[in-house]
């Protein structure tokens, strides 16, 4: 595993990725993340705090887009993740930090899909949020926050 | 725009803008008395506190340039012959509590305009409180304004005891930069980070949806709902404000010194405008389940979303397109 690690981050790709001295590099791969994260987990918490009873006046019906939006957005940062990755494989590899992250997003994907099967199981326009449904946006937004939290920590490992 | 960042442009840009929370801040906060009185009548709606609050919250969002311009300014002069040390560590201190006041009335004004949208009325409650801090912060911002002139003026002082004792009425930036930077402190930056983060992705969900409306998507949606999700974006923005400010306050030239900080400004600004703008606009208002938007609203949509990612993209490539860190 350790020596995989080290094959991957000697490769020049991993190696251009760190060390370039372009703002094309890290820095870009990085910026493109931040704005996955912020599409990605803006629109569902937009969708958990309505669930949750904030604004309770827009109708649920015509959110379902923002579903399609935030998988648009979990693919932007699977991919941009997955560069980030190869620019730092060693320490990534063996950080728990890293890990509890990764296990918040695999904890979290599933939440999403039952989350939108929850909401239009009964209707495309559906008007009252049953309890179950809320219970499950309140834990999908806890488990984004903490996402967050530990994807901006990781740069400070 | 990275040759305009000089020391004497930065100092003359503070020395223009600080008019926002001192002159302006006067006109705003009488526009506001007499808008309590023109409106107090057993009048239908409210008329004139609708501007006043609209002023007010504009002189506390300007007023954020001003600070940041304020602490570059005393890196440009602080080396000058004549300069009063005390009096800058003095000025610096007393506007930093005139600031936070300053925008916690901004906040109060912005609720007054958020409810004066739905209702046409703007709460007493509310009045009352923007009331208070306004004049409240009005008094701050005269006394760090005079501390000001004297950093140039010492005689305005006349007695240094009085400075002291003016200084009182400050917040210790030196005490907020150790907070955060001080040793045995080294969790608070990167948790404020973490919070910055947070903060941005909740407001800018809420005013992607708000503005992707008014863009002419998501027709189901009457806007007049998506504006009751409103002030979670000001919660978002005021999580980023305090935590911006710690940073900056902790690392004041890794910012007055990089021209992408200055960019950050600039959008933040307009973001700002474009919060105003879905706050109170009214064909933005009118805006029911169905109802195709006018290609302006579609074009200021647009702009703000771009207007967003840019003040992202700025903040997140400060450390790597300017000298920051």
């Amino acid at each position: 595993m350790l020596q995989l690690t080290t094959a991957l981050h000697d490769t020049a790709f991993s190696t251009w990725l760190r060390e370039a001295e372009t703002v094309w590099a890290f820095p870009t791969v990085l910026t493109i993340h931040t704005f996955g994260m912020m599409l990605l987990v803006g629109s569902a918490w937009f969708v958990d705090l309505r669930l949750l009873g904030v604004a309770r006046t827009i109708p649920i019906g015509p959110l379902r887009p923002l579903f399609r939006i935030m998988w648009f957005a979990f693919w932007i940062n699977l991919a941009t993740g997955v560069l980030l990755f190869i620019a730092d494989p060693e320490r990534k590899s063996t950080s728990l930090l890293f890990a509890f992250k990764m296990l918040l997003i695999i904890i979290n994907l599933p939440l999403l899909k039952r989350l939108e099967r929850a909401i239009y199981r009964e209707s495309p326009e559906p008007v009252a949020v049953t309890g179950s449904t809320r219970q499950l946006a309140a834990a999908s937004a806890m488990l984004w926050a903490g996402t967050i939290f530990a994807g901006r920590l990781l740069g400070y490992m | 725009m990275a040759d305009l960042i000089t020391p004497a442009n930065l100092s003359h840009l503070h020395l223009l803008i600080n008019h926002f929370p001192t002159v302006g801040l006067i006109i705003a906060f009488l526009l506001l008395v007499v808008s309590i009185v023109s409106d107090s009548e057993a009048m239908k709606d409210d008329t004139m506190k609708p501007t006043a609050l609209g002023v007010l919250f504009g002189i506390a969002v300007m007023t954020l340039p001003v600070f940041t311009t304020g602490l570059a300014a005393e890196g440009a002069i602080e080396k000058l012959p004549g300069i009063s040390q005390p009096a800058m560590i003095a000025h610096e201190d007393s506007a930093l509590l005139a600031f936070i006041v300053l925008e916690l009335a901004g906040i109060a004004a912005w609720l007054g305009l958020w409810r004066w949208r739905r209702t046409r009325r703007v709460p007493p409650s509310l009045t009352f409180i923007t009331f208070v801090l306004a004049a409240l912060s009005l008094g701050l911002m005269t006394v760090a304004a005079n501390i000001g002139g004297a950093i140039r003026h010492p005689e305005i002082l006349g007695d240094p005891k009085t400075e002291v004792a003016r200084s009182m009425f400050s917040v210790s930036s030196a005490g907020v930069a150790f907070f955060v930077n001080g040793p045995g402190h080294q969790w608070v930056w990167p948790a404020l980070e973490s919070a910055h983060f947070v903060g941005m992705t909740l407001w800018f969900g809420v005013l992607l949806l708000a503005n992707l409306r008014l863009m002419g998507w998501f027709t189901g949606i009457p806007y007049p709902a998506l504006h009751r999700m409103l002030p979670w974006a000001l919660l978002g923005f005021g999580v980023n404000e305090i935590s911006g400010m710690m940073f900056y306050l902790a690392t004041p030239k890794g910012y007055t010194t990089n021209v992408v900080f200055y960019w950050k400004l600039i959008f933040l600004l307009l973001a700002a405008a474009d919060l105003l703008y879905l706050t109170v606009w009214p064909a933005a208002w009118k805006t029911e389940i169905g109802t195709v938007t006018h290609v302006r609203e579609r074009a200021i949509g647009a702009v703000a979303l771009v207007t967003f990612v840019a003040v992202m993209y700025c903040g997140r490539m400060l450390p790597f397109l300017g000298n920051s860190f």
